[in-house]
């Protein structure tokens, strides 16, 4: 007989970032194999998906891998990724033509994060927001109800607070990748405890159990009185009014589950508390508290934005003092350019600590990472020149077997984002017929 | 405004002229009569406005693959513009701008380019006007710091719970934009993670009241001096022996203070003993007489003030003879008791107490068994959250039999009532107040007490939609839509939108008095704003407006290049911060002209501040006025907080600065680069180490980008002899540094100073209506239309006379009309 090891006794003290391996016996998967004793193929491990954004896109050509006859070299800048090479596919050639100006003009980063999970346009405004679903949470949507929580929202830096962010769209759109609706983006948790306390928080304990009660009555009366409201409001209140009501509806299922949910599967780790400054200790956290939301099956999708769209931050600690986006317009000067390779290396090593993390975890016949699909990439290519077309794509994972690993996968020009949005979903098991400006599925994949 | 007949009349005559339009005949036959303003906007445009445009304009911009996207081919039909007004503003502005047409193209005169900018104006106008709703503002979520603050007022404590909600989204340059500030789940559950925190503080059972109950027995009695302890473990004291222990008491307060004790001898006179505070003064005397025998003793019982926290006392024999006074007296002991005699004793505390045997009860003739405090006695409302008393103004009664309270709805009714009034921000009903005492109940039923019960009610008012949304279209639900075009709010909603306005806060209980009354209008409104600007909560208008409108909030997250900047740091960055918003602040209080926001040769700094700007501070302790007169700094363009977020990291950037003055002083905006175009486009470029002055003249010198350029950078090199952090400078790292510039119509100036002083004149009006036109954005939390234009321009002119003075204009924008009417117009 099998027992789950207490993670209590395990890690209590050992914090997170220390990298300490999670053992097999842990998941909620492999612990129901085991203990009903059939074959681990009985408790298929379900897929996972994530999306990793980074802004002012990439020094193009020190990206491209080269190809070899059959077979292709990693470039220098995804040189990070060597270890993980048969398990990740580069995509190129894929575009979002949304992303471009026509006659919306300038704002080329606020389309570079609109458009990214959406492939639709965003209408420019600094006000009337409106873009569309995006990818995430079109998969969520349709999970939802099967885990605690149906998707998290992660970032790094919190949303600009003056003005209109990029040549008059709203903040909005250069802050978030993640859309719930047309109208409604999906705020980001960016303080590594609270994202964590979000995923796992609720113990089943008297005094939560207490206070779901009461959250519910308050609840029940809550909404009849919106209720009342909506009889007597004009229509765009009526509008802010149904948001109002989805969320309320969306957290009563939620403590619904909570009231059944087993959480002998609580994680008790170790998550500072409050802002966490250095940008690696940060993202490696946010990065472990995914992999631990997947592990245990408590959501199954995840965004995650490294910095906003545009976004300014100078990477101190590999020594580039200038702000990000300032530099990647660097009119082919040799240092500029020199730095922003450096940036561009930086981040994908923290792509691979979260690739490396997931491919540590056994599961089944497999690791957490074969059974995920983990998409790193921008919506804009080359930097200099707000490029939307020919992406920055690496897609990490096999989806369960479902796709085929190790390749670089070099599509028509001009492809749609949008297209792997749709075989994504496919694999998922949450198909839909278009994702913005989608023209088919992606069968190259 | 149009009545609905009325609207559909217009609309008829307009079907018609855009069919003639189309059909190219001109005529307007049986419509003449009553022209809508549309049609005469249209008929201007094709007289004046068209003809300019086709001359100027369509060679470039003739089809939807035109230049930078622009058909204006389309403009000669008003469905063209009609379709993308949006469009047309952005080509206002450039014609506005003068960006258009290109240096190297035919150029319209100065009359024809102010006809084509009236003509376009008044199309775009009478477009706007006639189809949008317009005026009405979304129902508004309260935004964090509107939040926090309205917690903090409702309440009476300051606990900012908003702190921990996600940044809010800016809509129109501000954060309290209904339009964009939505609600998503994540948001509900921080939403109930603040309600009950602030309900928690807001009401305390008094039984979960800390207490204090202890029996300090012997184990716990430390001894100095000639002692023996007992077979039941009492310390018998020698002459010139004493006891210490300590308790830790959790708030200041009458305690019940018991020593148990006595004397050997049943035959002497009973013993006095003293019993001192953690500074060796007497609090009180105790008598005890023959203890007894064994384990028993004598006691007595005093009350006793004690203060919060640790409490060390001495117990000492007093001599019969001597006058002791509680308060006065002091013992001698108090010497003998070192820091190091406490740690060792303490240290001690461990090993149990050995009886010592035998011992002569005439030497050792006093005993100490133990002392108990117990308390706090009394009423504690004190101690009680000051909101408590509102909230729960009596208790139900109690049945004790059946452990039940009794009518619990009726009085949870009372006292959310009044509550619910200040929460909601206006009358409630009865029936409102039932649902959320119904939550009282339901705790009191499941066995809980009554303030717990209360508790949830309040958490539920904070989660009520009425709480967390500014809604101002109740009672005009869909019935009511189609008769009411025009519509004031209710006296309830312009205290709300003035309070949140003014202090990004609820309205306080003077506002909802005056809205009861039907008082708030005329010159009332007038002296509120003035009582308002004057009340602390007022100082949101610089941490909620000016730092939204001036970009400070931006220095939050600016980087800056250490290496270049070493006494750059976070506190230098708050300090300059503060710099502008109490800047800002004595300008709205002593209600001083907009003007003066540029040219004042004064500021406040704190002292590091003062040491960065290398002037003398006027305190050791915080902010305040300083003289600038002798240094080169002028006005907010010389503040280094708009100076730094105006730079990039290693570097000033006098494109940054110059749009900084285009947008937010001059209030235009300029038109964005044409797409695909980087910020120095690298082939106009030849040499990249070229100096940045250089750089920025060589691609003014594309006529693509000199049209805005050219005024944008010269605005910019005014600021140039400050650095990327607002020091200033006479040269940089490679040339020196040359600060001079000239603006349209040969306006020269020569350094900051001089440029501020140069836009304050010529600028003047500008410049006011910006401020206008960026408070009343706020004001109403909604972007602003082409309609909302002349309310601008009409708030300025009646500040005009005085100088456009600050709190004038605030006035002025309370008592326009977008903030006392909300305009329900049937959406086009």
């Amino acid at each position: 007989m099998t027992q789950p090891i207490h993670r209590r006794t395990l890690l209590r003290g050992a914090g997170l970032t220390l990298g300490l391996p999670l053992l097999e016996s842990m998941t909620p998967f492999a612990r129901s194999a085991f203990a009903s004793n059939e074959s681990v193929a009985a408790a298929k491990a379900p897929v996972r998906m994530a999306f990793i954004f980074f802004p002012n896109g990439v020094i193009v050509p020190n990206w491209k891998p080269k190809r070899d006859g059959e077979d292709w070299k990693l470039s220098p800048t995804l040189e990070p990724l060597a270890s993980l090479k048969s398990k990740i596919n580069v995509i190129s050639g894929l575009a979002h033509d949304n992303g471009r100006g026509y006659k919306d003009g300038a704002g080329d980063h606020a389309r570079c994060a609109s458009t990214f999970l959406t492939a639709a346009r965003p209408v420019k405004s600094s006000s009337n927001i409106k873009l569309g679903v995006s990818v995430d949470q079109v998969a969520a949507r349709q999970l939802a109800g099967k885990t605690a929580l149906a998707s998290i929202e992660l970032g790094l830096t919190d949303s600009r607070s003056a003005g209109s962010c990029d040549s008059g769209y709203s903040c909005a759109y250069s802050s978030n990748i993640s859309w719930r609706s047309e109208t409604q983006p999906m705020p980001k948790e960016t303080t590594p405890r609270m994202a964590f306390e979000r995923l796992f928080q609720r113990e089943g304990n008297k005094e939560s159990r207490e206070r779901d009660f009461y959250r519910k009555s308050i609840l029940d009366v809550v909404s009849s009185d919106a209720e009342q409201m909506m009889k007597r409001v004009g229509q765009a209140d009526r509008r802010k009014l149904d948001e109002y009501f989805a969320s309320v509806r969306d957290v009563e299922t939620r403590i619904e589950r909570n009231e059944k949910a087993d959480r002998s599967a609580m994680p008790d780790l170790e998550v500072p508390y409050g802002r966490v400054e250095s940008f690696r200790e940060h993202a490696r956290l946010m990065f472990d508290i995914m992999a631990l939301g997947f592990q245990t099956d408590t959501t199954r999708i995840a965004t995650l934005m490294l910095d906003t769209a545009g976004g300014s931050r100078s990477y101190k600690e590999i020594d580039v003092k200038e702000g990000h986006h300032q530099l990647s317009h660097h009119r082919d000067k040799e240092d500029q350019v020199e730095k922003l390779k450096r940036i561009d290396h930086y981040l994908v090593q923290q792509y691979a600590y979260f690739l490396e993390r997931l491919n540590a975890i056994s599961e089944g016949e497999g690791t957490l990472l074969d059974h995920s699909m983990i998409l790193y990439g921008s919506g804009i290519s080359d930097g200099n020149r707000h490029r939307h077309e020919d992406l920055p794509i690496v897609l990490a994972g096999g989806a369960g077997g479902k796709i085929q690993t190790g390749r670089y996968i070099e599509t028509k020009l001009e492809r749609p984002m949008g297209n792997l949005f749709l075989s994504m979903l496919d694999h998922l098991g949450t198909p839909v017929d278009s994702i913005g400006d989608s023209s088919g599925r992606l069968t190259e994949l | 405004m149009l009545n609905r007949s009325h609207s559909c009349f217009a609309l008829f005559c307009f079907a018609f002229f855009v069919a003639a339009l189309f059909f190219g005949n001109g005529g307007i036959s049986h419509c003449d009569a009553k022209e809508s303003k549309v049609q005469q906007a249209l008929r201007s445009w094709e007289q004046t406005g068209w003809p300019i445009v086709n001359k100027y304009c369509i060679d470039c911009h003739d089809s939807a693959d035109g230049d930078g996207g622009i058909n204006l081919a389309a403009y000669h039909e008003i469905e063209g513009m009609r379709n993308d007004l949006q469009t047309v503003g952005r080509v206002l502005d450039i014609v506005r701008f003068e960006s258009m047409p290109p240096e190297d193209a035919d150029q319209p005169s100065i009359e024809e380019r102010e006809m084509l900018i009236r003509s376009l104006d008044r199309v775009l106008y009478a477009i706007a006007s006639e189809s949008r709703s317009s005026g009405s503002v979304t129902a508004r979520r309260l935004n964090r710091a509107e939040y926090n603050n309205t917690i903090r007022d409702l309440f009476g404590f300051d606990i900012k719970p908003a702190d921990k909600f996600p940044s809010d989204e800016v809509g129109g340059g501000f954060d309290n934009n209904g339009d964009v500030l939505t609600l998503s789940p994540l948001l509900i559950e921080k939403y109930f993670d603040a309600a009950e925190e602030v309900a928690a503080r807001a009401i305390m059972d008094p039984s979960s009241l800390p207490k204090l109950n202890v029996d300090l027995a012997s184990d716990q009695l430390f001894v100095r001096g000639d002692t023996k302890t007992g077979s039941f473990n009492g310390r018998f004291l020698a002459k010139g022996a004493y006891v210490w222990t300590e308790a830790t008491v959790p708030v200041d307060g009458d305690y019940s203070v018991r020593l148990y004790g006595g004397i050997t001898e049943r035959d002497s006179k009973p013993s006095r003993f003293g019993l001192f505070d953690t500074n060796g003064v007497l609090l009180e005397t105790y008598e005890l007489g023959y203890f007894g025998s064994g384990g028993e003793s004598v006691n007595q019982e005093k009350r006793l003030q004690l203060t919060k926290g640790l409490n060390r006392f001495i117990i000492a024999v007093i001599d019969s003879d001597a006058t002791t006074k509680p308060g006065e007296t002091k013992t001698a002991h108090i010497k003998d008791l070192t820091r190091d005699v406490i740690e060792k004793q303490y240290a001690d505390k461990s090993k149990a107490l050995q009886p010592s045997g035998e011992f002569d009860t005439k030497k050792y003739s006093n005993l100490v068994r133990r002392l108990s405090i117990e308390g706090p006695r009394g009423s504690r409302k004190d101690e009680l959250p000051r909101i408590q008393q509102a909230l729960i103004p009596q208790l139900p009664p109690f049945d004790s039999n059946k452990k039940k309270w009794k009518d619990v709805e009726t009085f949870a009714a009372r006292g959310l009532k009044p509550f619910m009034r200040r929460a909601f921000r206006g009358p409630v009903h009865d029936e409102e107040v039932k649902r959320f005492a119904n939550l009282v109940r339901i705790a009191t039923d499941r066995g809980d007490s009554y303030y717990r019960g209360m508790q949830i009610a309040v958490a539920g008012v904070l989660m009520s939609p009425r709480f967390l949304y500014r809604v101002e279209s109740e009672g005009v639900g869909s019935d009511a839509v189609d008769q009411e075009k025009e519509r004031s709010l209710t006296q309830h909603q312009i205290a709300t939108r003035m309070s949140y306005f003014l202090w990004s806060s609820t309205p306080d209980d003077e506002l909802l008095k005056l809205a009861d009354e039907n008082k708030l209008n005329g010159k009332m409104l007038d002296s509120q704003v003035h009582r308002m600007l004057k009340d602390p909560r007022a100082d949101s208008l610089a941490t909620e407006f000016a730092s939204q409108w001036l970009g400070l909030r931006n220095m939050r997250g600016h980087s800056v290049d250490p290496s270049l900047f070493p006494e750059y740091s976070d506190s230098l960055a708050n300090a300059m911060v503060e710099e502008t918003e109490r800047f800002f602040m004595h300008m709205v209080r002593d209600n001083r002209p907009v003007s003066e926001l540029l040219t004042a040769d004064y500021t406040f700094v704190d002292e590091q501040l003062a040491k960065f700007y290398g002037v003398k501070a006027n305190s050791n302790s915080g902010f305040a006025k300083v003289s600038l007169a002798s240094t080169p700094r002028r006005g907010v363009l010389s503040h280094a907080s708009v100076l730094t977020l105006t730079s990039n990291p290693n570097r000033t950037s006098p494109v940054q600065r110059g749009k900084w003055i285009l947008e937010n002083i001059l209030g235009t905006a300029p038109p964005e680069p044409p797409p695909g175009v980087p910020e120095l486009e690298q082939a106009k470029i030849p040499d990249p180490n070229a100096s940045f002055r250089e750089q920025l003249e060589i691609h003014r010198t594309d006529p693509g980008c000199a049209g805005c350029h050219r005024v944008m950078d010269q605005l910019g090199f005014g600021l140039e002899s400050f650095d990327a952090v607002g020091r200033y400078r006479e040269s940089s790292q490679t040339s020196k540094i040359d600060s001079s510039g000239e603006l349209p119509g040969g306006r020269h100036f020569s350094g900051a100073a001089d440029l501020a002083k140069l836009l304050a004149v010529s600028e003047r009006s500008a410049f006011a209506k910006t401020v206008a036109r960026r408070l009343l954005t706020f004001a109403l939390g909604r972007e602003l239309t082409p309609m909302d234009q002349g309310f601008v321009d009409a708030i300025a002119k009646n500040t005009e006379a005085k100088d456009y003075a600050l709190a004038d204009l605030i006035t002025e924008v309370v008592q326009s009309k977008p903030f006392q009417f909300s305009v329900w117009v049937e959406e086009f």
